[in-house]
């Protein structure tokens, strides 16, 4: 006999729950920041949460911002995009190929343990300005995504490969068969972390850099102006939009790997 | 053409798996391996099938050949349903899988089988390939008496056309099925 049970997923008591608690710790945090706020009582040092809100609705009625927020997502994106493709790419070839990966191994090697800043530095010589934070995205994407690729086929089902050796697969279908259920679950991970890195770093690099427009070179501007409100209201951009690229990612990763989970069994 | 081994010898860094091992498989009919664990009955399937290599000796009679294989273990793609692995390598799963007694599995997938069911899904690949050979590495492990009796009458009847190479540890299935045992 089946029995059906319904899903606790969506059920509208926990929904209800859950969104009362998020709140509640929201609250907490806000209550927390305007609390020291209060006590401190210097703009200079702490704005209050309010302010920053209405500082952010003042904001976003300008060309500026919008501009600013627009260059830096297309500089940060193409450089996430380029670093995802060389990861995949290499990470493919060196998951093939020893030698490529001995190859390849110290320039990783390099790039995970060097700081960020030593590279915006070093490459600020070398790179216009407006390219460093897509170079400084795609640095620190590369790494991540080539390793999963990389480990993933490493990590292959050995007797699903033999498998295929017996009954003479192609390798394009030894590669959707035995290899990409292997990497996928890894490339999804890196590619969604991957994400909030590439953001951070981008605006780093940005704030190094100074390009002529960018959330990084407004940062900076509201530095070295002491316009602590404005640091706050960036920064609380930053955030926002490094959350919600993360989740849209994730969001699609899992899609597409659904798509390619399907696809796999449907051209079987 | 009958498979003929000649002197075949492999060895596992000081372990002699395989010594000197000569026997001709006939094209048609049932040969069950029988002995005890250790002596070498995989690691000849496994040099059969071209995953490893011997140390010296040949093997002659494959060339060419389409081989249908059942591993000792199941080796299921998991992302697959019961009826794509069925047809993974060859056509007619869902016939050969409605003789396993498996037609109302044909869209699960292996995970959601009990052990035996998953055998009887590796058995049904093995006839879907349709190969000339078939390899089977102790193929009827976890299926209950009544099932089994019913996929060994398949594979009796399939040995009029087919060479079927059998690795057994049960003097029952060799005595039902092969027209000759090895012991190694």
């Amino acid at each position: 006999m089946r029995t059906s049970t319904t899903s606790g997923k969506h059920s509208p008591s926990k929904t209800v729950l859950k969104t009362a608690r998020v709140l509640l710790v929201a609250v907490f945090w806000l209550a927390l920041w305007q609390g020291i706020c209060m006590w401190l009582d210097n703009a200079l040092l702490m704005v209050s949460p309010l302010a920053v809100v209405k500082r952010l609705i003042e904001l976003s009625g300008t060309a500026d911002f919008w501009t600013a927020i627009g260059v830096s997502f297309g500089r940060v994106f193409l450089g996430y995009l380029l670093g995802t493709l060389a990861g995949v790419v290499l990470g493919t070839a060196g998951g093939f190929s020893g030698a490529v990966h001995t190859l390849l191994s110290p320039l990783l090697a390099v790039v995970k343990a060097a700081p960020v800043t030593s590279f915006v530095i070093l490459a600020l010589v070398w790179i216009k300005s407006y390219n460093l934070s897509i170079f400084v995205a795609f640095l620190v994407v590369f790494p991540p995504v080539y390793m999963s690729v990389y480990n993933g086929i490493k990590g292959v089902d050995r007797n699903l490969l033999e498998v295929a050796q017996v009954y003479r697969f192609s390798k394009r279908k030894t590669f959707r068969l035995c290899y990409l259920p292997a990497i996928l679950p890894l490339f999804r991970t890196a590619v969604s972390t991957a994400v909030g890195f590439a953001w951070k770093a981008g605006i780093a690099g940005e704030v190094l850099a100074l390009p002529r427009t960018g959330i990084g070179t407004m940062l900076r501007d509201a530095k070295v102006y002491l316009e602590t409100l404005d640091v706050f209201c960036w920064t609380a951009v930053t955030i926002f939009l490094s959350v919600l690229v993360e989740k849209l990612v994730l969001r699609l990763a899992k899609g597409r790997g659904e798509a390619a989970k399907c696809q796999s069994s449907s051209q079987n | 053409m009958p498979i003929v081994v000649t002197k075949l010898t492999k060895s596992f860094g000081d372990k002699m798996v395989l010594e000197n091992f000569s026997h001709t498989f006939p094209d048609r009919g049932l040969t069950a391996l029988m002995g005890p664990s250790g002596v070498g009955k995989t690691t000849l399937f496994r040099i059969l099938l071209g995953l490893e290599k011997a140390d010296a000796g040949s093997v002659s009679g494959l060339e060419g050949k389409r081989i249908s294989v059942v591993f000792q273990e199941d080796r299921l793609f998991p992302q697959l349903t019961v009826l794509q692995n069925a047809e993974v390598a060859g056509s007619g799963g869902a016939c050969w899988l409605q003789k396993m007694g498996l037609e109302a599995e044909l869209s699960s997938r292996p995970d959601s089988l009990s052990g035996g069911m998953r055998r009887r899904v590796a058995l049904a690949r093995a006839l879907c390939a349709d190969g000339e050979v078939f390899l089977m590495d102790e193929p009827f492990q976890g299926l209950d008496e009544a099932r089994k009796q019913e996929v060994m009458e398949i594979f009796r009847e399939l040995k009029a056309k087919k060479a079927i190479l059998l690795i057994t540890h049960d003097p029952a299935e060799a005595a039902f099925l092969a027209d000759e045992t090895v012991t190694l």
